[in-house]
This record gives structure tokens, C-alpha cells and sequence, in this order.
């Protein structure tokens, strides 16, 4: 076979790379999209609901009015609570999946997926129907026996911290386990040769080796505690009780006077400047932690021995944890919406059992905001997936640009999604004689999307950072344009980790809550914003009806996300 | 020809006052010639190998490829690896791990360089793939292979564009000793069937060796020797370089007297003749050095006591202490009891003489 020294010219010339423009595009594109909210954030802060004067106005409004000192002091009061509630639960959950023999190890990690893809408002609603102090079952029973007034009253800041608390057991347990999955199973092993107990082995060697992760773990999650609407909201304004996410939302949604989105703006820059200040320690505090020692090639894999008690100890502690946090509220539900009229279990009650709850109505309602809600879930991970691989990939390519990107990602983290829906809201209505965006589900669309597109931003990110550089070094030589090297070659070999961050965005996108409910109107609803109207409105049956619908759509994409998590076979 | 020339090429990592890894390097590669940058870790070869493929931009200097700009400082001229007449081997053999073999090889000539049509590439990809003897596996996917396999598929790939410039980055670095054996002839036999330049980075002096019109030994970013491997071998620039090839006993003496062509090195109260070097002057203190290869023990010579003996395959290696340091000596044979007293003999062609630093 004769084989030829090319006598291709030296230099090739310059190829067009249509594919990598496109690329480019969208990559400024999303950045555009994540730096209006914050420009428009700062700037509609600046500009007085009152007097529409230019200036502090608003900021010297919000300082000065009497609620300030009690907001600011409730929102810390649930921070902090809560991070307390879920440490307690997510360390010793993770301790016994990460470092133990505890049998149902398995369990416990589609437990804490569960959490993740279950929507805070529906375990919050659970509770509503168990513990509201009107008709809430407890109550309901402790009158029948004779008691006065109600038992327990879930609209009270305990159970705000309980319960918010509990829902971030999840997304700790994905942080906490791979720390400690990371420390050498000697650890254990030298404690008990000298007779150290199990528990000082935790919290006196394992807990300190790895206080960098839980630092970092602590600082990302009182982000996520200050921002998170959903508690606050379904448990804290009926009895007025007030943290910076209600209070954004009522300066938008007051019935009697105009929105005022002045205020509004005002609290959410503060709110953010703060968030941002813990998040770049948070940065930091990671940087630093995973520098310390990881696991090595000879480093033993951690199986400390429970014996029988201790099994059936970690058992109960875990049942209880699974019943409080999925269990109890989905059967909350699931009895609510098989009632006519909410009462304790009894056998009158279980004679009054029907389906009448998912009838004519129910399915014409499904249709209609199930329908939206469907469209947006498919909708918005797809195009979130699309501009973070852009971003990511320019990232890659062009390293100036790349932390221009990852800085303005960190930093539109830091603004709640309240704030964003507010500023979306703004925005939408300023163009809306060019661009009839505002109430149409396309603005509701973008703007869950540019909620996320940071989050999903970290995973594609990682999903490539995986992958060997060298793969798209050799492209390069070989003369493969970069837009043909991304979608031939980076793409197909991350796809894992980019399935995985479609699926993350997708129940992230399921358990929105005030987005949705900022954006909704008459002709625009999801189920996440029905459920929330028909219980504020007393129509208990039908947002728990809707609810159980929310809670099988969930499950259809949990378990794909299960799926495609699940453990290799070896 | 030429086919690459670096002219003071500088590279510094970090800035005005970084770390400088290349310092004012000079090369020149003919066209057609397999050329072996050999060094330790961290002497800047492969930093080198990637600025050839436009993969790492220097900092200062100038580069041509055949003859053209691909890089200079002075008249800002940058060329993209893209555009570069290259291909590239990497020590992870940077597989696509999506594709088969046919894959990998058939998309780089579509969607590479060559732009090849459908049918053209498929041909090729199947030419290059039995000449690689890999053909059989043209529809596994890759990362079922093994490491050779998956080095050959390397290969094909880098060789189907035809480049005028093979670079490749310690290629057998990954291969069991018999295998490396084997496949460092058979890249040495394509390069040479195809005509292609090659420059390759390797840590193994038998890579040299085996690979190398010419070797370029390197060490903390500049060229120390360059010459054809056996001029390397037997008169290296230096005894770091000669250490380089393999053991070096050495002995500390300085120069008694020289004449035409030949100078007499005093070494305790011996008296050993070398080839005149340039730069001896009389008086002057040297390092004396042999290889064990051309040493052996004999009835006279330089006395020492055996100090170990131990099997090393077939040989014995014995650690010999002459008084000035220690010696180490092949045989074969029985072992030498420990403390015995031997001669060790020198053929005179195999001395070394190093100036002391």
C-alpha cells in the first residue's frame, strides 16, 4: 500500500466555525439574562414607590419602618434554626451511610432524593391539614376529647424552623456523604483497636477532620434557609410572622394598594449583598477544604460494625426521619383529598371515603394548569441545559471570558427567587407595549430559568470537567473547530452528568413556588400555584387533590432521576 | 529543509515574574528526521512538544514550521493548532470514548484538517487501520481495548491526516517493557516508510535510543547536547548526561600531561590515558568515568574490596569500594564473598573524562 507525504500547504487557512458562534452566542446570551435581574434589581430599588424620585428613598423606608428589627430578627431565628434541624438529622443520616454497616444504607440515599424532588409546600400543606389550629385532624380529635382550643398550631415559628429544617435533611445528605465518604476508614478502625466509642469517634476525630466540608455545608445552606419561600409562606403569614422572602412578597401582592416594587427592590439588594458575602466565603471555605487530604489509592473504605441494637436504634431513628419528612404529609394528603370534609380517622370518617375529590372537575382542572405546569417542567430544563453547556464550554475555551462568567453566575446565586420574579415582573411590564411578554407563561419561563441556570451551571460544569482535556487538545490538532468538538465530543461523553443536570433542573422546576405565584394570573397557573390559592381560599379537599396529582408527576421524574443514578453493576 | 525551528523560544508560567521554564531555547528539526527530546520530569520537553502544536503560547522567541511563521513574539504572530500542519499523539492517547476505532479515525479525517468526504475517509480510516495491523478492530470501541491496541488507534488517527509533523508525547510510557520493545520499532519503521518528521518526548533512554535520528537532552528549559544517540552514548557533554545512558563509575583525578591527541589523567597513584578534549589544561581537576559494560574484574587494575553481591538477572551486581568511592561491576558467576579483594580492568576506549563542576 503506497502511503504519501501530504502536499497540503503548510498553513491551513482559517475555517468557518458556524457551530462555535452559535455557541458563543448563547453564552452571552445567558449572561445577559443573569446580569438583568441584578442590574434591575439595583437600579428599581433606587427609584421611590412614593415619590418616584431618584435615590435612597426606599432603602431609608424599609430601614426606618417598625417592622424592620423583627423581619431581619425572625429571618436569622429560621436560619440558623433550621441549619440546626438539619445537622442534627443530615450528620448522623450520612455517618451511617458513609461510615457504617447500617443495613439500610439504601434507604437512606432514596430517602434524601425523595426530599429533593418533593416540593416544600406539599409537606407544608401535609402539616396544614394535620396541625392547623381550625380544622387541622390533631385539633380536630383533641376537641372531640374534650380539649379546648387546638393542641398543636402549626402556623408558629417551632414548627417553621421543624419543618424547613427537615426538608434540607436532603440536599445535605448529597453534600455530608461524599465528605465523609472521604476519610480514610482507618480513622475508625485505630479509634476502637484503643477503645474509643463509636460516638466520640464521630464527633471527636471524624466531625473535626471534616469541618471544612461542613463549613462550606453551613454556609451554602443558610443561602438557601434565607432564600427559601415556601414555609415561611404557607406556615408564617397566616399568622404574621414575617422573614425577608414573606415581606418582599407582600410589598408585591398587597390587595389594597398598587405593588410596590420600589420596597420590594430595596429589601432584595440588601437581602443579596449579604447572600453574596456568604457565598464567596463559602467559596473560599471549599477551596480550602478540598485541598486537606482525600482519600488516596490505598485508603480503606469506612465500615464501622453496628451490632443489633445499634441497628435497630439507627432503624427507628431513620423511620422517624423518613415518616416525618415524606410519610406523614403524603398521607396527609392523600386522606384529605378522600374527604369531603376534613375530620380525625374514625369509622365514620373511613365510611365518608370517596373519590369524589378526583372527579369531572379535578380532571378539567388537571388539564389546564397541569398542562402549564408539564410544558414549563419540559421546557425550562431543556433550554437551562442549552445555555449552560454554552457557558460552560466558553468558559473552557477563552479563560478571560470564562471568570467573567463564573463570577456573575456566583453572584446571581445571591438573589432570591422572589426577587428575581419581582424584577422579571418589572421588566416585563417596561417592554410591554414592543414585547407583550408580561403574564404569559414565556416570561414565567425565563425567569424560573434564570433561577436555576447558576445551579445547573455548577453540574454541566463538572459534568466536563471530568471529562480528559486532552480528548479536545487532540481535536484542536487535528483541525476540528470547537462548535464540531463540543457537540461530537464533549457532548456524547458527558452526557451522564448533563442527563443528570436536566433532571435536577426538571424537579427543581417541579417544587417552584414563588416564581410561580408572583407570575400567575387568572390565565396563567400552575399546580404549584393552584394548590397554593385553594388553600388560602379554604378549599381544602381540592389543593389536596391537586397536591396528590403534583406528587405522581414528581414521582414519574424522581424515578428517573433514581434510574440514572443508580450504582453501576460492577 | 527545514521542517520546525525554534529561535530563542522562552516560556514563563505566572507572569513578569514567574517561573521560567524554557530559557532562550534553539532548535532546529530537519524535514523527515525523528528527533527525541529526552529529560528527566520537569525539565520543559513537554512544554516544548505542546508549544511545536500551538497548544501553550510562548513568551518570548520565534517559531517557524516549513518555513512559515507559526509564532513571533516581536511581529505578534500567533497560528492556532488548527491551522498547523500536525499530528499529535498524547501520553493518554486522549481517546473518544463515545466512538469505535473507525470512528475515531473517520471523524478527524471528516471533521478535521482534511475535510475528507464520506467515502474517502472510510477508505482511508481502513488503510491506516491495517497498516497499524488494527484492522480487525475497526467496529470495538475503544474502550474495550487494551493499552496497546488503544495506542495504535492513537497513531492511526494522528497518522491517516498525513501531517507533515508527527509530535508525539511519551508514546510507550504506558506499555509493559516487551511490548514497549516492540511497538519502538515499529514507530520508527513508519516514520520512516511515511517520510514524516517526528518529534517525540520521552523520559527513557531507550526510547531515545531506539526512535532517534538525533536526541536532544534537556534540562531545566535548554538543550545540553544534541547528536545522534550513539554519539550521545558514548561521548556525552557531560556526566549528568552520561548518567542520562545508564550507570557511570566515576573517579576523581586531575590532568598530569598532554600531548597530541592524548592526555594523562593521575588518579591516586594511578595513571590512565585518554583522548585529548579541547578544553583540558594541565593541573586542571576532572572526573574520570566509566561504564560497567567496560569494566570487569582482572588481575590488575584498580584495587578495591567487594562491598555486595547480588543477583540482577543474569549477572551479578557487585558494589566494588575503591578507596574513592564505590564502583559497581557486573559478572557472572558465583557470588563474591563480601570483603575480598579485586582488580578491576577498563578498556581505554570506554574512559569518559568530565570537567569537576
Amino acid at each position: 500500500m503506497s502511503y504519501s507525504l501530504g502536499r497540503a500547504p503548510a498553513i491551513s487557512g482559517r475555517r468557518q466555525d458556524p457551530l462555535g458562534k452559535l455557541v458563543v452566542v448563547l453564552a452571552v446570551i445567558a449572561l445577559a439574562l443573569l446580569l438583568l435581574p441584578i442590574a434591575g434589581l439595583v437600579l428599581s430599588s433606587l427609584f421611590s414607590d412614593d415619590t418616584a424620585a431618584f435615590g435612597l428613598g426606599n432603602y431609608q423606608s424599609i430601614i426606618g419602618s417598625r417592622k424592620f428589627v423583627t423581619v431581619v430578627t425572625n429571618t436569622a431565628i429560621l436560619a440558623f434554626g433550621s441549619l440546626a434541624v438539619m445537622f442534627l438529622v443530615a450528620i448522623p443520616l450520612a455517618w451511617l451511610y458513609a461510615r457504617t454497616d447500617f443495613r439500610w444504607r439504601g434507604a437512606i440515599l432514596i430517602a434524601a432524593t425523595s426530599q429533593i424532588a418533593i416540593p416544600g409546600f406539599l409537606v407544608a400543606l401535609g402539616y396544614i391539614f394535620l396541625l392547623n389550629p381550625s380544622n387541622g385532624l390533631v385539633n380536630l380529635w383533641w376537641r372531640e376529647v374534650g380539649g379546648q382550643g387546638s393542641l398543636i398550631n402549626v402556623y408558629s415559628m417551632p414548627w417553621i424552623i421543624l419543618l424547613q429544617g427537615l426538608t434540607m435533611v436532603g440536599p445535605a445528605f448529597y453534600f455530608l456523604a461524599p465528605a465523609l465518604s472521604n476519610v480514610d476508614g482507618a480513622m475508625e478502625e485505630a479509634a476502637s483497636a484503643h477503645g474509643v466509642s463509636k460516638f466520640d469517634a464521630l464527633f471527636r476525630i471524624l466531625l473535626p477532620m471534616t469541618a471544612p466540608a461542613l463549613i462550606s455545608t453551613a454556609l451554602f445552606f443558610l443561602v438557601i434557609s434565607v432564600e427559601t419561600f415556601d414555609y415561611a409562606g404557607m406556615l408564617g403569614m397566616p399568622a404574621r410572622i414575617d422573614v425577608v422572602a414573606t415581606w418582599i412578597y407582600q410589598f408585591t401582592q398587597s390587595s389594597m394598594t398598587l405593588p410596590q416594587y420600589g420596597h420590594a427592590s430595596a429589601i432584595g439588594t440588601m437581602t443579596a449583598a449579604i447572600l453574596l458575602a456568604l457565598i464567596l466565603v463559602q467559596m473560599l471555605v471549599f477551596k480550602r477544604g478540598t485541598e486537606a487530604g482525600t482519600i488516596g489509592g490505598r485508603a480503606k473504605v469506612a465500615s464501622v460494625r453496628l451490632g443489633k441494637g445499634a441497628q435497630l436504634a439507627a432503624l427507628t431513628g431513620f423511620a422517624i426521619y423518613a415518616f416525618m419528612g415524606i410519610g406523614l404529609p403524603f398521607l396527609m394528603l392523600v386522606w384529605t383529598a378522600l374527604l369531603p370534609v376534613p375530620q380525625p380517622p374514625s369509622l365514620e370518617a373511613l365510611s365518608q371515603l370517596s373519590l369524589t375529590g378526583f372527579g369531572a372537575q379535578f380532571w378539567a382542572e388537571l388539564a389546564n394548569v397541569g398542562g402549564t405546569t408539564l410544558f414549563i417542567t419540559l421546557f425550562v430544563p431543556t433550554c437551562v441545559l442549552l445555555f449552560t453547556i454554552a457557558m460552560s464550554w466558553v468558559a473552557m475555551r477563552t479563560p478571560t471570558l470564562g471568570r467573567t462568567i463564573n463570577l456573575v453566575t456566583v453572584v446571581s446565586l445571591a438573589v432570591p427567587s422572589i426577587v428575581i420574579a419581582v424584577v422579571f415582573n418589572i421588566g416585563g411590564l417596561a417592554v410591554h407595549r414592543y414585547v407583550p411578554l408580561f403574564g404569559t407563561v414565556w416570561l414565567l419561563v425565563i425567569a424560573i430559568g434564570t433561577r436555576y441556570v447558576a445551579t445547573a451551571h455548577r453540574i454541566t460544569e463538572n459534568a466536563f470537567r471530568q471529562l480528559n482535556p486532552e480528548m479536545a487538545e487532540y481535536a484542536r490538532t487535528a483541525g476540528v473547530t470547537s462548535g464540531r468538538t463540543l457537540f461530537s465530543i464533549a457532548i456524547p461523553a458527558a452526557r451522564t452528568g448533563l442527563i443528570f443536570a436536566w433532571f435536577w433542573v426538571a424537579l427543581l422546576t417541579l417544587r417552584e413556588l414563588p416564581i410561580t405565584l408572583i407570575m400567575s394570573n387568572y390565565d396563567l397557573q400552575t399546580l404549584a400555584s393552584r394548590i397554593f390559592l385553594y388553600n388560602s381560599s379554604g378549599q381544602t379537599q381540592q389543593s389536596a387533590a391537586l397536591s396528590v396529582a403534583l406528587f405522581a408527576i414528581v414521582t414519574v421524574f424522581l424515578a428517573g432521576f433514581l434510574y440514572l443514578t443508580r450504582r453501576p453493576r460492577a | 529543509m527545514t521542517a520546525i525551528a525554534l529561535a530563542k523560544i522562552e516560556k514563563r508560567f505566572g507572569g513578569q515574574n514567574g517561573i521560567l521554564v524554557l530559557d532562550k531555547l534553539d532548535l532546529t528539526i530537519g524535514e523527515g528526521e525523528s528527533y527525541v527530546l529526552l529529560g528527566q520530569s520537569g525539565c520543559g520537553k513537554t512544554t516544548t512538544l505542546r508549544m511545536m502544536a500551538g497548544l501553550e503560547e510562548p513568551t518570548g522567541g520565534e517559531m517557524t514550521i516549513s518555513g512559515n511563521a507559526v509564532y513571533s513574539r516581536a511581529d505578534r504572530i500567533w497560528v492556532a493548532p488548527e491551522r498547523r500542519p500536525i499530528g499529535m499523539v498524547f501520553q493518554s492517547y486522549a481517546l473518544w470514548p463515545t466512538m469505535t476505532v473507525m470512528e475515531n479515525v473517520r471523524f478527524t479525517l471528516e471533521r478535521g484538517r482534511t475535510r475528507l468526504a464520506r467515502a474517502e475517509a472510510v477508505a482511508r480510516t481502513r488503510d491506516v487501520l491495517e497498516m497499524m495491523q488494527i484492522g480487525h478492530l475497526a467496529d470495538r470501541r475503544v474502550t474495550q481495548l487494551s493499552g496497546g491496541q488503544q495506542q495504535r488507534v492513537a497513531l492511526a488517527r494522528a497518522v491517516a491526516q498525513q501531517p507533515r509533523i508527527l509530535l508525539m508525547d511519551e508514546p510507550l510510557s504506558n506499555l509493559d517493557p516487551q511490548l514497549r520493545s516492540d511497538v519502538r520499532g515499529e514507530i520508527r519503521r513508519l516514520c520512516k516508510n511515511l517520510g514524516t518528521t517526528a518529534v517525540i518526548v520521552t523520559h527513557d533512554r531507550d526510547d531515545a535510543l531506539g526512535l532517534a535520528d538525533r536526541v536532544g537532552v534537556m534540562d531545566k528549559g535548554r538543550i545540553l547536547q544534541q547528536a545522534a544517540p550513539s554519539d550521545v552514548m558514548s561521548e556525552p557533554g557531560s556526566l549528568f548526561i552520561a548518567r542520562l545512558f545508564g550507570e557511570v563509575n566515576t573517579l576523581d583525578g586531575h590532568v598530569a600531561a598532554l600531548d597530541d591527541g592524548h592526555a594523562k589523567i593521575a588518579v591516586a597513584s594511578q595513571v590512565f590515558s585518554v583522548k585529548r578534549q579541547l578544553w583540558m589544561e594541565t593541573g586542571q581537576t576532572v572526573v574520570l568515568g566509566a561504564r560497567p559494560l567496560s569494566q570487569s574484574f582482572a588481575e590488575n587494575g584498580i584495587a578495591g574490596t567487594v562491598a555486595e553481591s547480588h543477583l540482577e538477572g543474569q549477572m551479578r551486581r557487585n558494589k566494588v569500594d575503591v578507596g574513592d568511592g564505590m564502583m559497581t561491576i557486573y559478572h557472572e558467576g558465583t557470588a563474591l564473598p563480601v570483603g575480598e579483594r579485586v582488580f578491576v580492568a577498563t578498556r581505554p576506549e570506554g574512559w569518559m573524562v568530565f570537567p569537576t563542576r
